[in-house]
């Protein structure tokens, strides 16, 4: 296979010179190495003390959200009775918070704002809007360098290159994983030594490239005023990012990889199998977490791009985002509830794949905080704000619906710093969080 | 970097795309440079191909001074304008000012629009009126008002169809005279315009309203205040988008800024979500009456016709209008406004930054010395291309 830095679909299209230079923080998007690593724990290796239970996360987006009626209970509290939706998760009650007036302070947008679920950036929207750092990176750049993977990046039906929920400090955009049986082969399928062997001079052929870049850039950094130094800054980052990763995927690649009993999935024809795609990535999370091939993973569920899906006993007429846009019509709100509650009984599945997988220091769903949630309130109205947020695992006290203000939310960063406390990672703030979450205790 | 690879033991595919690859991200691919300052020849020349193209200069370009005498530039821009290349300008332009590149970002609803459902050639056919339209503009150097209000349109087949012309056989859309009486005519009223202004679903007049009053006509509109409770589409048939957007009217706060692009989303409620004209909403719901017919997907139609447009409204200057004929006679008769806009997109497209409150007494003047020539579109192409926004970074 010939050595390629991510391709992004644009270069692929025929696209004009704007179009290149509005991208061109998209075009080093980091590449799909076949391992994507830091540099080994110079801590964990040859060490005596027994390392710490890992702790691990994984962020899901269903970017058309859900109906709000069906998924928010109306009571609140610990005894609040099951919404609608909530029904299909009744036997893991005690394993989740559900909660309610929450979003991300100056995230508007509309369909945009999905790139800022995990970042809480304001306006994605906008002309000239640069990301920030995503929940998941920020992890990686913390805990990453004890994996293989410091993060792990999947999507379903996923618009190549443009969407995503991972994004670098430099505001780059991670590209998704939307293949499961790929993902496998990076998780578990070694290859010879011959091929490992060219997978390493690829490597050094790639550090050529960027050696090369490094130096032009430089050039061109002296040669420029401030204005335009700041203008070039998140490319050179981005050159920067790379090249470093380049170096510590080189250690990792003599390493052998965990084994596992489960076979090579099968990738759905098409992105109709968006339910069945949308399970995969689900049970690679879980193996990606058994064997600590990673402890971040990413799974933007790109609703908006899918055509009719298949749902079980239900035909669906239309594509998806049309009916997310319901309108009050019948028809679409019985398809758009019969594809919500696949969505809620998958969520369920995972949650109790994680809760039965035993681990030296408890369960994996202890040891795992399950983010979902959408970046659309209502997708008919178009509205950001009032998300459907639901959290599990992570040794919370769960089992309560947790509501704030629906006319003044708040914010929902304050969460994604809940987490990172609970991750054992030290920070008291993220993006425009105002402390922690309020009424979220750990037990 | 393809001797490295060679030698490294690389064959002649991996060397090669490494090279290639080291090549499109090299910064020197990826950026223009230029330092602050009056632009050099050759710089000031790859800046206008860029600008008129979307591509490097040419051999004649590269080398023929521009910088000379006015002459000199203006017979570059001419021979610019008239080569085929051009069309690269035009698609770039429209595809960032108009939004065209998401032309296919929504797709007629299966149920409400099943004629449209499909209709690939309507797709294309829009995306091609309003690029031979603007062409033409430019061809003819046509004053900007066109672009609110024309008398002609480029049509073929299936838009003739579509906008109830006179209809011919032929796929190439070709230059027609419009009827006294048409509503079509100028940018608001063509397909692809309307169709990226809507979701495939339902239309929204604040959204075309703000829309239009932004890119075509450039008044400023701040973004909605947080808290406010979104209107839910309904398309059962029992409520009009208008009478549930009555708030905006009825409360002087919303007043104050939807005054100002609201009207012209009513006036554009005579059109649906790919541009068709409409009396009445379809709505999937119990009220109104049947259409029959087929959609491309071999589905017999399930829509109604339910409740009437009503497409009046007043401006915000106190001028009342009856429907989008009379709303384009009004939004055309600021001309200088609208060429105002036009040379403000085009520095912007043209040099890459925005348009600074220095600049402003130079686009001014250029409007001062456009005026005599209606605001031509190739006129004010032209103007920018003398002006000292473009010859300097």
């Amino acid at each position: 296979m010939p050595f390629q830095l991510s391709a992004p679909s644009w270069m692929r299209s025929r696209m004009s010179r704007r179009q290149v230079l509005r991208g061109v923080g998209v075009a080093l998007a980091l590449p799909m190495l076949e391992v994507m690593t830091p540099v080994t724990s110079r801590l964990a290796i040859g060490s005596d003390r027994p390392s710490p239970a890992p702790k691990r996360m994984i962020g899901i987006c269903n970017n058309l959200g859900l109906l709000p009626d069906r998924f928010f209970p109306t009571q609140t509290g610990r005894d609040y009775g099951l919404s609608p939706y909530l029904q299909e998760l009744k036997r893991l009650r005690d394993d989740f918070t559900v909660f309610s007036g929450v979003s991300h302070p100056g995230v508007d947008g509309s369909h945009s704002s999905d790139v800022s679920f995990l970042t809480a950036a304001p306006h994605p929207g906008s002309g000239g809007f640069r990301n920030t750092v995503s929940l998941d990176q920020y992890i990686a750049t913390q805990v990453g360098n004890q994996t293989r993977f410091s993060s792990l990046t999947l999507g379903v039906n996923a618009k190549e290159g443009r969407r995503s929920l991972s994004w670098t400090d430099g505001g780059v955009l991670i590209p998704c994983e939307d293949s499961a049986s790929a993902v496998y082969k990076k998780l578990f399928l070694q290859g010879s030594q011959a091929e490992l062997d060219s997978q390493i001079r690829k490597l050094q052929l790639g550090q050529s490239i960027m050696d090369t870049l490094a130096d032009q850039t430089r050039a061109l950094k002296n040669r420029l005023g401030t204005a335009d130094r700041d203008r070039i800054d998140q490319f050179t980052t981005a050159v920067r990012d790379v090249e470093q990763r380049m170096v510590e995927s080189q250690e990792w690649e003599r390493k052998p990889k965990p084994t596992t009993r489960e076979a090579m999935p099968v990738d759905p024809e098409d992105k109709s199998g968006y339910m069945k795609k949308t399970r995969l990535m689900y049970q690679l999370a879980k193996l990606a977490f058994e064997t600590d091939s990673t402890r971040a993973i990413t799974l933007l569920l790109d609703s908006n791009n899918s055509p009719a899906i298949n749902i079980e006993g239900t035909e669906i007429s239309d594509g998806y985002h049309n009916l997310s846009h319901h309108g009050k019509s019948e028809k679409k709100l019985s398809q758009l509830d019969a594809i919500d509650r696949t969505h809620v009984r998958l969520l369920g599945e995972l949650i109790n794949g994680l809760k039965t997988t035993t681990e030296p220091h408890g369960t994996l769903l202890d040891q795992t905080v399950v983010i979902y949630g959408s970046n659309f309130g209502d997708a008919n109205k178009h509205t950001t704000d009032n998300l459907p947020v639901l959290l599990a695992g992570g040794k919370f006290r769960h089992g309560q619906h947790l509501a704030f203000d629906q006319t003044n939310n708040y914010p929902l960063p304050n969460l994604f710093v809940s987490v990172l406390q609970q991750m054992g990672i030290e920070t008291d703030r993220f993006a425009s969080s105002t402390g922690t979450m309020r009424g979220l205790d750990v037990g | 970097m393809f001797t490295k690879a060679s030698a490294a033991g690389h064959d002649f595919t991996d060397a090669v795309i490494t090279s290639v690859s080291a090549i499109l991200c090299s910064p020197e691919f990826l950026y223009f440079e230029s330092i602050p300052g009056p632009l050099s020849e050759p710089t000031l020349r790859q800046r206008l191909a860029y600008f008129l193209w979307n591509g490097p200069p040419d051999t004649q370009s590269a080398t023929e001074p521009v910088t000379a005498s006015s002459q000199a530039m203006e017979s570059m821009v001419n021979r610019m304008l008239d080569d085929p290349r051009r069309e690269r300008f035009t698609a770039a332009f429209l595809d960032y000012w108009l939004d065209l590149r998401d032309i296919n970002a929504n797709t007629p609803d299966a149920e409400l629009y099943p004629d449209y459902y499909l209709d690939e050639l309507l797709t294309e056919s829009s995306l091609r009126e309003t690029r031979m339209f603007f062409d033409e503009l430019i061809a003819k150097d046509l004053p900007v008002r066109n672009l609110v209000h024309s008398d002609f349109a480029f049509v073929n087949e299936r838009l003739a169809e579509h906008y109830g012309l006179p209809t011919f056989e032929g796929v190439t859309p070709r230059r027609v005279v419009l009827p006294k009486d048409s509503p079509r005519g100028g940018l608001l009223t063509q397909a692809s315009i309307l169709r990226v202004t809507a979701n495939g679903t339902t239309t929204t007049p604040v959204m075309r309203g703000a829309w239009i009053m932004e890119r075509l006509i450039g008044v400023d509109i701040p973004p909605p205040p947080s808290g406010v409770t979104a209107v839910e589409p309904d398309t059962r048939g029992a409520t009009t988008i208008r009478e549930q957007l009555d708030k905006h009217r009825a409360i002087e706060s919303c007043n104050a800024c939807h005054a100002k692009f609201d009207p012209a989303g009513f006036a554009l409620e005579s059109f649906d979500v790919a541009g068709g004209w409409r009396d009445r909403y379809r709505s999937v719901g119990k009220e109104g009456e049947r259409v029959k017919g087929y959609g491309k997907n071999g589905h017999a139609f399930k829509f109604r016709l339910a409740q009437p447009v009503d497409s009046s409204g007043t401006t915000l200057h106190g001028e009342t209008f009856d429907d989008i004929r009379e709303l384009k006679r009004l939004l055309a008769s600021d001309e200088r406004q609208l060429a105002r806009n036009l040379v403000n997109r085009l520095i912007v497209y043209a040099t890459g930054a925005p348009v600074s409150v220095s600049d402003r007494i130079e686009v001014e003047e250029i409007l001062d010395r456009s005026a005599i020539r209606s605001y031509g579109v190739r006129t004010l192409i032209h103007e920018v291309s003398q002006s000292e926004i473009f010859r300097n970074k």
